[in-house]
């Protein structure tokens, strides 16, 4: 029992960081990224050809983080600032589009065939006790705190993490008083993008590394995310790591649900709890 | 008169199409795969395009009805007629029980919710060992009217381009009749249309149920016509490719999601098999491109171009 | 200084504001009055560079500002306090007036956050607070206050009166009164409540339709039939 809500937080934590990534991008600049997935698929698949090239698994850690947090600065900047008269749901349509040319890319350069991506710490399991871990997970829980740290530490000791959660609040009065929009979307977006391509390198290892490997943890981040109320990155992370829990143990005690609970309980969520469990004000479901 | 005279060569052109192409029926095949991709678009843009409610699990109403007219045709015997209007029935009974969630849900939440569905509908045909679980579904029988089985490509193009015509013609006219009305009021301002007196609840969930049993149609004719089903054909990867043609061709067009249907179909063909997912970086690209600058898509390019023609033509005159 | 010559702007194709002139010179306050869809939000708006003028120049001590963004604006000293308070709702006080002061530095900033505190001692109570707990009165003080986190030279303050109390008003008036006297910032005041307003500003403009049509001190004003039958309600002053 122990061991298994453990493996669920070392699941749960990778979906967190992919929606966290999901929450911050559409909190502040009000695009609902369906690209957060395939974004993390292709970082994982630029580390892979690292990896490729001689270089040590554990670190293409650093190289996912910044060249998710350039693309993400790239894709803010070269697109999604461009297109900020589209509607909101144009801008969805937008990163769906991506997802299209990141699939497009990787499969012309890789193809659709399973690749065996390394752990990034190899080793046998860890057994502390009674209780036995993947080094993978460990890494991943590691990973996820250390993040999280980090991530609540801009948000609420930097000027600019600050100043992204006002946006969130209430962009025009952030606007008056000539707080820098554009620069601060840019940076969420670029965090975001970096937290995509770590969610991908944590769970390619577990998965096999092909073009659609991420489709299943972006929909359970969704989940993650709508349970933790959309618009708090907390409740976005306690989401997270509920959900992997919870899937776990149904997994053990009731396998034959397995594959639709977190399917079933996002649209519950949806229509039972508009503000999932952590919002904080009105998600506005519009 | 002049204005009869366009579509009428067109529709030869269409019944020529295979003579055209009668020594190779892989093409042919290429073709009636756009048909049948047509048909399903046509329902999304009603939905999507018309009625303005989005849906990101389209494809799960393919698989319904695929999986509903092979199963009644595999084992109880049940004539193509029926079995291919049943899957569509089926289809649009899952619609009106999706339809629901859109009462309460807008935009961003609904497409979450029907991603979510569509994503649960394939995980449950995965269990369903009736169905073949994840094994797929093998010699689904093709479609057969009277003792003729439509079994070569060229039978195929006569027929689905039959369904195909008929489905516009159909929804042509319920876009002139008074939900075709509904359907815009409630799309172009929700408040508005209540003021009209138009009962919202009512025409959100026929929205979404005409366009799933249109969906389920085509998977019906998806499935007869390629003689097996898996699951995974109808994941979540198809329904953003029927957005995608939708929007491509042109959202709320009559004929836009033909067009998006037909380059969707036929321009990765173009690439040869090595570049061929090249094709998909270029749709996100058109993709993109259109929700930027085409509002009703490529359509509205080829009716701009059309104007311009003609008004080169009415300065020569 | 600011002065604003031949300004015309307005929302997509509806001209709002038409020719809009109006001078500072040496006044500490000055008021525009107007009733409710005058264009008097809107003059703000352009002045903080969130609505760009179709014709005209806003000069700022003699610099034109009318094609710059708000961030630049805002780092120039014109300070905008948005109709309606719009405070953080889910960001404590502190953090709040922080953002007041956003591009400048975090020591200048300390400083200032101690000097605005004592002006407004309700918000040092409440500093931990979220926003959004606090009263509409607080509210206005904490939009203030954090306007002037960022030293602001000109003050723009939109219609800071509304929806409160009458001794809420009178109390935010007197602020914005001794800002004006003891701590040398320039306000424009934009205000519905034209008694209270005129009684503490120099100058006053009246705006009708997006149009100047009368301005002078505001003692002058208050002496005007025309003014006291629309604005002060015909009574004695």
């Amino acid at each position: 029992m122990f061991n298994l809500v453990l493996r669920g937080l070392a699941t749960g934590s990778i979906y967190s960081l992919t929606a966290v990534g999901i929450v911050l991008i559409l909190s502040t600049t009000n695009v609902m990224n369906f690209a957060q997935g395939d974004t993390g698929m292709f970082l994982t698949y630029i580390a892979f050809f690292f990896i490729l090239r001689g270089i040590a698994p554990s670190l293409t850690l650093p190289i996912v983080i910044v060249a998710g947090a350039v693309l993400g600065y790239l894709v803010y900047k070269g697109l999604i600032s461009k297109a900020k008269k589209s509607s909101h749901l144009g801008m969805m349509i937008i990163t769906l589009g991506l997802t299209m040319i990141f699939e497009g890319i990787v499969a012309t350069f890789f193809g659709n065939i399973p690749l065996l991506f390394p752990p990034l710490i190899p080793g046998d399991p860890v057994h502390f006790g009674s209780v036995i871990l993947d080094r993978q997970d460990i890494l991943c829980l590691v990973t996820a705190l250390v993040v999280f740290g980090i991530l609540s530490f801009i948000l609420y000791r930097t000027k600019i993490g600050i100043a992204a959660r006002s946006i969130a609040d209430d962009e025009y009065a952030s606007r008056v008083l000539g707080i820098p929009i554009n620069r601060i979307h840019s940076f969420i977006w670029a965090i975001s993008f970096g937290l995509a391509g770590l969610a991908g390198i944590m769970t390619a290892p577990r998965l096999s590394l092909q073009p659609l490997f991420m489709v299943v943890v972006q929909l359970k981040a969704f989940t993650a995310a709508v349970l933790g109320g959309m618009n708090s990155v907390t409740g976005a992370i306690w989401g997270g790591l509920i959900l992997g829990v919870m899937e776990n143990l149904v997994a053990y005690y009731v396998p034959a649900i397995k594959e639709s609970f977190s399917l079933l309980l996002i649209v519950a969520i949806l229509l039972f709890l508009p503000n999932g469990l952590f919002g904080s004000r009105e998600a506005g479901r519009s | 008169m002049k204005k009869k005279i366009l579509p009428f060569l067109l529709l030869i052109l269409a019944l020529l199409i295979p003579l055209v192409f009668n020594a190779r029926p892989s093409i042919v095949a290429y073709i009636n795969l756009a048909i049948i991709y047509a048909v399903s678009a046509v329902g999304l843009n009603l939905l999507l395009g018309v009625a303005g409610q989005i849906s990101l699990g389209h494809a799960a109403f393919m698989g319904i009805g695929g999986y509903t007219s092979a199963i009644l045709m595999i084992r109880y015997g049940i004539p193509s007629i029926v079995s291919v209007l049943a899957g569509g029935l089926l289809a649009g009974l899952f619609g009106l029980i999706i339809g629901f969630p859109a009462l309460r849900l807008k935009g961003f939440y609904l497409a979450i919710a029907t991603m979510a569905l569509g994503t649960a509908v394939t995980d449950v045909i995965k269990r369903m060992e009736i169905l073949g679980a994840d094994r797929g579904l093998t010699n689904v029988p093709p479609v057969t009217i009277f003792g003729y089985q439509f079994s070569s490509e060229f039978a195929k193009y006569y027929l689905y381009l039959a369904i195909l015509l008929l489905t516009i013609f159909l929804v042509n006219n319920l876009l002139k009749s008074k939900t075709g009305m509904a359907f815009r009021a409630m799309r172009d301002s929700e408040v508005a249309a209540k003021v009209f007196g138009i009962n919202i609840s009512y025409y959100k969930v026929l929205a979404f149920v005409i366009s799933s049993f249109l969906a389920g149609v085509a998977g019906a004719m998806y499935g007869h016509s390629l003689s097996y089903l898996h699951p995974d054909m109808f994941g979540f990867g198809l329904s953003i490719e029927f957005l995608a043609i939708t929007i491509i061709g042109g959202i709320g067009t009559l004929w836009g999601p033909v067009l998006g249907s037909a380059l969707w179909v036929i321009v990765p063909r173009l690439f040869g098999t090595k570049l061929e997912a090249m094709a998909g970086v270029l749709f996100g690209v058109v993709l993109i491109l259109v929700v930027l600058f085409l509002p009703r898509g490529l359509s509205e390019l080829i009716m701009r171009i059309n104007k311009l023609f003609k008004k080169e033509e009415g300065e020569r005159s | 200084m600011l002065k604003i010559i031949d300004l015309t702007t307005g929302y997509g194709p509806v001209e709002v504001l038409h020719d809009v002139n109006l001078d500072f010179k040496d006044s500490r306050i000055v008021t525009v009055l107007g009733a409710n869809g005058a264009g008097k939000s809107t003059l703000i708006k352009t002045i903080s560079g969130i609505l760009k003028p179709w014709k005209g120049s806003i000069l700022f001590d003699g610099k034109d500002i009318s094609r710059m963004s708000t961030s630049q604006i805002a780092k120039m000293g014109i300070v905008h306090v948005p109709e309606g308070r719009h405070i953080f709702p889910n960001l404590t006080v502190r953090e709040n007036l922080l953002l007041g002061g956003y591009f400048r530095s975090d020591k200048g900033n300390k400083e200032t956050l101690d000097q605005v505190l004592k002006l407004f001692p309700a918000l040092k109570e409440r500093i931990n607070q979220k926003g959004g707990n606090l009263s509409g009165g607080e509210q206005q003080m904490l939009a203030i206050a954090r306007g002037l986190m960022a030293k602001p030279r000109l003050l723009l303050l939109d219609e800071p009166s509304l929806g409160l109390a009458p001794i809420l008003v009178s109390e935010i008036f007197q602020t914005v009164k001794s800002l004006a006297q003891q701590e040398g910032v320039q306000v424009l005041l934009v205000e519905q409540n034209a008694r209270k307003a005129l009684d503490i500003s120099d100058t006053g403009y009246v705006m009708v339709l997006g149009r100047i049509v009368l301005s002078g001190t505001s003692d002058e004003l208050k002496e005007n039939p025309e003014v006291r039958k629309l604005y002060l309600g015909g009574q004695n002053v």
